[in-house]
């Protein structure tokens, strides 16, 4: 038993990952019917950024954080002003596609630069090695502070669209754009503001991810998880979203402790079929009437 | 616009030219008289047509005897590439459901295929058994998938792709694993089918049915159907359709279709493993539909084209601008900006760009026919 709760502690910090960023893939889709396949490259990118700030230029990890979430942020406006926003009003597949070839065109990018190439990279943290004891359970301290910060997060997402003037704004340009033109909304400038968050959500996962793995021109790969976890919960909930993640990163250690090689790989996928095949919309399902 | 519709009739024998999720749909203020040309001119009804598809006809079956073998090879992917495009079309562009799982229809048509000649099957009865089982498989996915729609399909598919591909990398006995299995060598009914030519005029043939029993599938009340369940699905329901059913028999063609695009390009390279049946296949072949524009059979092949082509000439442009080997992360970028500038100026694809050529080129020869402006509907 011990062992078993073991590893749902050890699964939360992923699914905090996670979570983050099928949150910024939430958000998008709500507001903008847009997937993008480009976020776990955005995750790849900030994650160098921090790395070169942190490891070669020797700055803070806090200051190399905040870094890498504005450069992502403004990549995100650039993403969006040059390239989502002409195409706006296509069908999902275009954005499927255009953002494919985004996040080829970031992996070519870190490939090209000198001092990050295709290597493996460490990012250390200060909190590095330290282990917190709760009770009879170990958890890293990097787990512990991926999961305080991810907590952090979500509670500041929660009072933004709950009581800013923006985050209204928001949550009616999501619910019917035109609408929100009619009542003075600048869509598009939320659109662009939609953008900027949901890479810099997907930067801090990247950054957060990075100690628990390498920095790996090919991490972005971990990003297509979040996919999974984003309809899990429901693809236009944003607790959906979170609660999916963690969900996500849980069965994922729980998998890879319990069953065979191979499982733990495909486990969120196979969780993804189930939870469909018992509620079609997700956990938390988006209730839409439909007319002809 | 009229024009610009009736012209597509002629050139593209395909009763719904809809964007696959490429475009907005074109807007259809033709007269109908276009829609039905459209329909007739799925076989050659006039003398012009019949010359030009016999010439074009000579062409292929002369391809052997003008092409090297390297470049009859890549047509040969062509071929293929067209084959599994078709498949997903029916899926994707007549039926409306977003899937990308085409990768796994086709890889489990080459394993079953690959796996059945083993067992001593003749190829045309392993070709046939692969397709009808992978078919199966399509048409029993369908139970689940059908009760999702839009961004959850479209992940839930790449689910299903991740699990086969899994089930085909774990599954050893049968599938030989990550070792990957050989395929044995080609023959119909004992005659032996060797080299790129013979290869090409087996894939050839097999393409040819395949697009004239698809079209004409799909230009019957199946194909109206699934038409309609693509529109509206309460429209069609409204109407009579059995939309569990449309969906279903969609799944198998498509899953029946990639298995005989998987078989053939098993037989292609002569070797398979899991790897190459990945999302990465998938997504390929959602290029090539997209990029081919249109949704209609000359953009099938165009894309097929692209999605041969554009490696050779990144080959070509990466060894044209450095001596001292290619820059790392080069071809990433040239990829993922075509990518992105197709998807940007041409949403209606190469096939579009085609017609767009085409109008500039011709309609001002024509007596009286004012140039025509504007794009194609874009």
């Amino acid at each position: 038993m011990v062992e078993f709760l073991q590893q749902i502690l050890s699964g939360l910090a992923t699914g905090c990952v996670y979570a983050l960023v099928a949150l910024g893939l939430v958000l998008l889709y709500k507001a903008t019917e847009v997937l993008s396949f480009a976020h776990g490259d955005l995750m790849m990118l900030a994650a160098f950024i921090a790395y070169t700030i942190v490891m070669v230029w020797g700055g803070n990890f806090v200051v190399g954080l905040l870094v890498a979430m504005i450069v992502l942020a403004l990549l995100g406006l650039v993403i969006n002003r040059f390239i989502i926003r002409p195409m706006m009003g296509r069908p999902i597949f275009a954005f499927v596609l255009v953002t494919l070839g985004v996040s080829l065109v970031l992996r070519g990018i870190v490939m090209l630069v000198p001092i990050w190439g295709t290597d493996d990279y460490r990012l250390v943290t200060p909190l590095d090695g330290k282990v917190l004891h709760l009770g009879p359970f170990l958890l890293n301290a990097v787990s512990a502070a991926v999961i305080v910060i991810t907590g952090l997060v979500m509670a500041v997402f929660f009072l933004f669209f709950r009581y800013t003037k923006l985050g209204t704004a928001m949550r009616a340009t999501a619910q019917n754009a035109l609408a929100a033109t009619y009542v003075g909304i600048d869509t598009r400038r939320i659109y662009a503001i939609i953008w900027a968050i949901s890479a810099a959500a997907a930067a801090l996962a990247g950054v957060l991810l990075a100690p628990m793995l390498f920095v790996h021109v090919n991490m972005g790969i971990v990003g297509l998880n979040a996919l999974p976890a984003a309809i899990i919960g429901g693809v236009a909930s944003l607790p959906g979203a979170v609660v999916g993640g963690i969900l996500l990163g849980v069965v994922e250690a729980l998998a890879g402790y319990y069953l065979p090689e191979g499982a733990k790989e495909v486990a969120p996928y196979v969780m993804l079929l189930v939870v469909l095949a018992i509620r079609p919309g997700g956990i938390f399902p988006e209730v839409v009437a439909k007319k002809v | 616009m009229a024009d610009a519709r009736t012209e597509a009739a002629e050139t593209a024998p395909d009763p719904a030219a809809i964007a696959v999720g490429v475009a907005e749909r074109p807007a259809i203020d033709a007269p109908d008289t276009a829609l039905w040309k459209t329909e007739i001119g799925v076989l050659p009804h006039t003398p012009a047509a019949i010359l030009r598809w016999a010439v074009f006809a000579i062409v292929l079956l002369l391809l052997p005897q003008v092409l090297g073998p390297y470049w009859l090879s890549q047509i040969n992917y062509v071929l293929i590439y067209t084959l599994a495009g078709m498949g997903l079309q029916i899926l994707l562009g007549y039926t409306g459901q977003i899937s990308i799982a085409h990768a796994a229809f086709m890889g489990i048509g080459a394993y079953a295929c690959a796996y059945f000649e083993r067992l001593g099957m003749d190829f045309p009865l392993a070709f046939l058994a692969a397709a009808f089982l992978t078919g199966a498989v399509g048409a029993a996915i369908a139970g689940p998938a059908r009760r999702v729609s839009g961004l959850s399909l479209l992940v839930a598919s790449m689910a299903f792709n991740f699990i086969v591909q899994q089930a085909i990398e774990r599954w050893t006995p049968v599938t030989g694993g990550d070792n990957g299995l050989s395929l044995l060598d080609l023959d119909l009914f004992g005659l032996p089918i060797k080299g790129i030519g013979a290869h090409y005029y087996l894939y050839l043939g097999v393409v040819a049915v395949s697009l004239w029993v698809a079209f004409n599938i799909l230009r019957s009340p199946l194909g109206r159907a699934m038409n309609a369940v693509r529109d509206s699905e309460v429209a069609a329901r409204s109407m009579g359709v059995d939309i569990a059913r449309i969906k279903t028999i969609a799944f198998g063609l498509s899953a029946f279709f990639g298995a005989f695009a998987g078989a053939l390009y098993a037989h292609q390279i002569t070797f398979i493993s899991p790897d190459q049946f990945g999302l990465q296949l998938s997504l390929d072949l959602i290029v090539m539909l997209v990029v081919g524009g249109a949704g209609s059979l000359a953009g099938i092949v165009l894309g097929a084209i692209f999605l041969v082509v554009v490696p050779e000439l990144l080959d070509y442009v990466l060894a044209l601008f450095s001596s001292t080997g290619e820059p790392p992360g080069a071809r990433p970028i040239l990829e993922g900006g075509l990518l992105i500038i197709v998807m940007l100026f041409e949403p209606w694809g190469l096939y579009g760009l085609w017609l767009r050529l085409k109008r500039r080129l011709f309609t001002r020869r024509r007596a009286g026919a004012p140039a025509a402006g504007g794009g194609h509907a874009a």
